[in-house]
């Protein structure tokens, strides 16, 4: 009797840990978009700031022409994928109920050579992404110019 | 033996691991690692004990004053030969280069020095040429990238030029010298017997009266290989009194920066004498200036001459439309050195990308990097360029990141790429949004074909 309790937990535990294919991957996206795009507490928002989060986060090989990083709460991010903070945008994308605390990074040099130089662009504005399952996979550089 | 550690928070465990390794190398480079003045001590001592070392960079620390002091006076007491010294970005202030110049001095194996994004000041860079004037000092090539610099430290670098014969390179970019400064710099230069090879002056308020100077300057060093303009108002006219210097015989020049500099298609007339003619150039960049199509037409008509052979053209953002595109194809179809194109953020569209694929699938053209991000492109225009990628024999790298095709452009991509017989190496797209669908198969194809880099 005991042998198959003991049989039944592994079993229950095993079903627990075994991920379904479509939360792991959209989880990997949804960091993906982290990487590139949320910076909680950046340390002073200008080009001194761009040139090492660029670096950073993987962007410079070659160097990524315009790349925008959203600060304070990743909820907030989240929340656009819902009605909390979003609304829908054109076909399939969503924009932000509430403006965001964001710098935008834009490539400043003569060839996508690095070393990459940027030019840093601080702002509060409102954001366009797209979402998959609820999870921010991708944003939208080209709504806003500087 | 290198040691290269980029980005990387490093624990106190981890550093303990690391410190042998920085006694024992040649090459070390910790940059953005979180180093401050306190891990400088340890630094200090290994760099001491190391005696084989010859490269050290530091760059993006907070070492600070103290730090930089630290590690300089830890090369002062080594037996090592160190030529390559990088201290960029490290928190270096006016403050903290009196006591620099004594440890400086006495490096006189250093050959190269990039203190770049430092706030030195011109008090601070004065006191530092103390320690490059001294006949021990045998420095060829100094980088001063952002380093508050204005033109009163331009007295001090002339001297220098003129006093060391042996300079090759000098990177002043991004620090306000303005028309009186690059003015001073350039009779330094002028004077000087020294063989320079490396020039760059971009955003540093050069005008077009200094284009007089620079085109002296660049007619008379044979040895300048590369000169970096950008981001200076030059406009036609400088280009117009520069072309002068850059058709002399003695320039051999092989890299331009021409980036952003108020060039419209008036200048490019007077560089297209240069493109036909200067064997010697291989890479120009104009981006950021409004060309036109007129400007490109004019370009490409200087590409297509024997003369020209050129291998790298970035012409990004410089307001090129679709009409453009046919004399591209002519030189995409004819020349055979070029084997770079930026046209990144110029609006070609889907048509303009059509007309270029009727080149690009070409048997003969050589052309293996091509930059076509923010063109506008659509599904449409990666249906053109879907049987291109499969056919062509040149192409690496393709980027198309920033365009607004959709899940069936992108598809119609992979069902190339995924090919065995398709020879591109990198796929850049950046700033394109797909579906979980698309996502789950870019993933697989990345596994099947690992030669290919799909950057996104």
């Amino acid at each position: 009797m005991a042998m198959c309790l003991g049989s039944l937990l592994l079993v229950f535990m095993l079903g627990q840990v075994v991920t379904p294919p479509t939360l792991a991957q959209d989880n990997s996206r949804y960091r993906h978009f982290l990487t590139q795009h949320y910076d909680a507490k950046p340390k002073g928002r200008n080009d001194r700031y761009c040139d090492s989060m660029m670096e950073r986060r993987g962007l410079t090989s070659p160097c990524k022409d315009t790349n925008t990083f959203v600060h304070g709460n990743k909820g907030s991010i989240k929340a656009i994928c819902g009605n909390k903070n979003g609304n829908p945008y054109r076909e399939n994308l969503r924009i932000s109920k509430s403006p965001l605390q964001v710098t935008t990074c834009k490539h400043s040099g003569g060839s996508p050579r690095p070393p990459c130089r940027y030019r840093a662009t601080a702002g509060f504005r409102h954001i366009v992404i797209a979402c998959e399952n609820s999870l921010p996979v991708h944003f939208d550089e080209s709504f806003f110019h500087p | 033996m290198s040691l290269d550690i980029q980005c990387e928070q490093l624990s106190d465990a981890r550093w303990a691991e690391l410190l042998p390794l920085i006694q024992q190398y040649q090459v070390v480079r910790l940059e953005d690692c979180g180093l401050t003045e306190v891990r400088c001590k340890d630094i200090s001592s290994v760099l001491q004990a190391n005696p084989t070392l010859t490269e050290l960079s530091l760059r993006t620390n907070e070492l600070g004053n103290a730090g930089v002091h630290l590690v300089l006076q830890g090369l002062q007491n080594s037996t090592c030969k160190i030529q390559k010294l990088s201290l960029q970005n490290c928190g270096l202030t006016e403050a903290g280069c009196g006591v620099l110049t004594g440890p400086l001095r006495s490096l006189t194996t250093l050959r190269e020095l990039h203190l770049n994004d430092n706030p030195l000041g011109d008090a601070g860079l004065q006191l530092l040429c103390k320690a490059f004037l001294d006949p021990q000092c045998h420095l060829e090539r100094l980088q001063l990238e952002y380093c508050n610099l204005t033109a009163t430290s331009c007295e001090p670098l002339a001297t220098v030029l003129r006093a060391k014969p042996d300079f090759k390179e000098l990177v002043l970019s991004n620090n306000d010298l303005h028309e009186a400064g690059v003015h001073t710099l350039c009779q330094g230069l002028k004077d000087s017997a020294c063989q320079l090879e490396l020039l760059k002056l971009e955003n540093c308020g050069i005008t077009s009266a200094n284009c007089r100077d620079l085109c002296d300057v660049v007619g008379s060093k044979a040895s300048l290989q590369e000169l970096g303009l950008g981001c200076n108002k030059l406009g036609n006219a400088g280009i117009a009194t520069l072309c002068p210097g850059l058709l002399h015989p003695n320039c051999r020049l092989r890299t331009l920066w021409l980036w952003e500099c108020d060039i419209t298609a008036e200048g490019c007339k007077d560089l297209c004498h240069v493109l036909r003619t200067k064997q010697s150039l291989k890479e120009l960049s104009l981006a950021s200036n409004e060309l036109g199509d007129e400007g490109a037409r004019l370009l490409c008509d200087s590409l297509l001459e024997p003369g020209c052979q050129l291998e790298s053209l970035w012409v990004k953002s410089c307001s090129l439309t679709a009409a453009c595109c046919s004399h591209f194809c002519s030189v995409l179809t004819q020349n055979r050195s070029l084997l770079e194109l930026q046209m990144s953020n110029n609006p070609l569209g889907d048509s303009g990308v059509q007309e270029l694929c009727k080149a690009l699938g070409q048997p003969g053209t050589v052309l293996r990097v091509l930059w076509l991000g923010d063109c506008d492109v659509s599904d449409i225009g990666c249906r053109s360029l879907a049987p291109i990628l499969l056919a062509s024999r040149s192409l690496r790298e393709l980027d198309l990141s920033n365009n607004c095709m959709g899940d069936s452009g992108v598809l119609q991509l992979m069902e190339s790429i995924k090919q065995p017989s398709c020879v591109l190496q990198q796929l850049v797209l950046y700033d394109i949004y797909w579906s979980e669908e698309v996502e789950d198969q870019l993933r697989a194809l990345e596994e099947e074909r690992p030669s290919l880099r799909i950057i996104s």
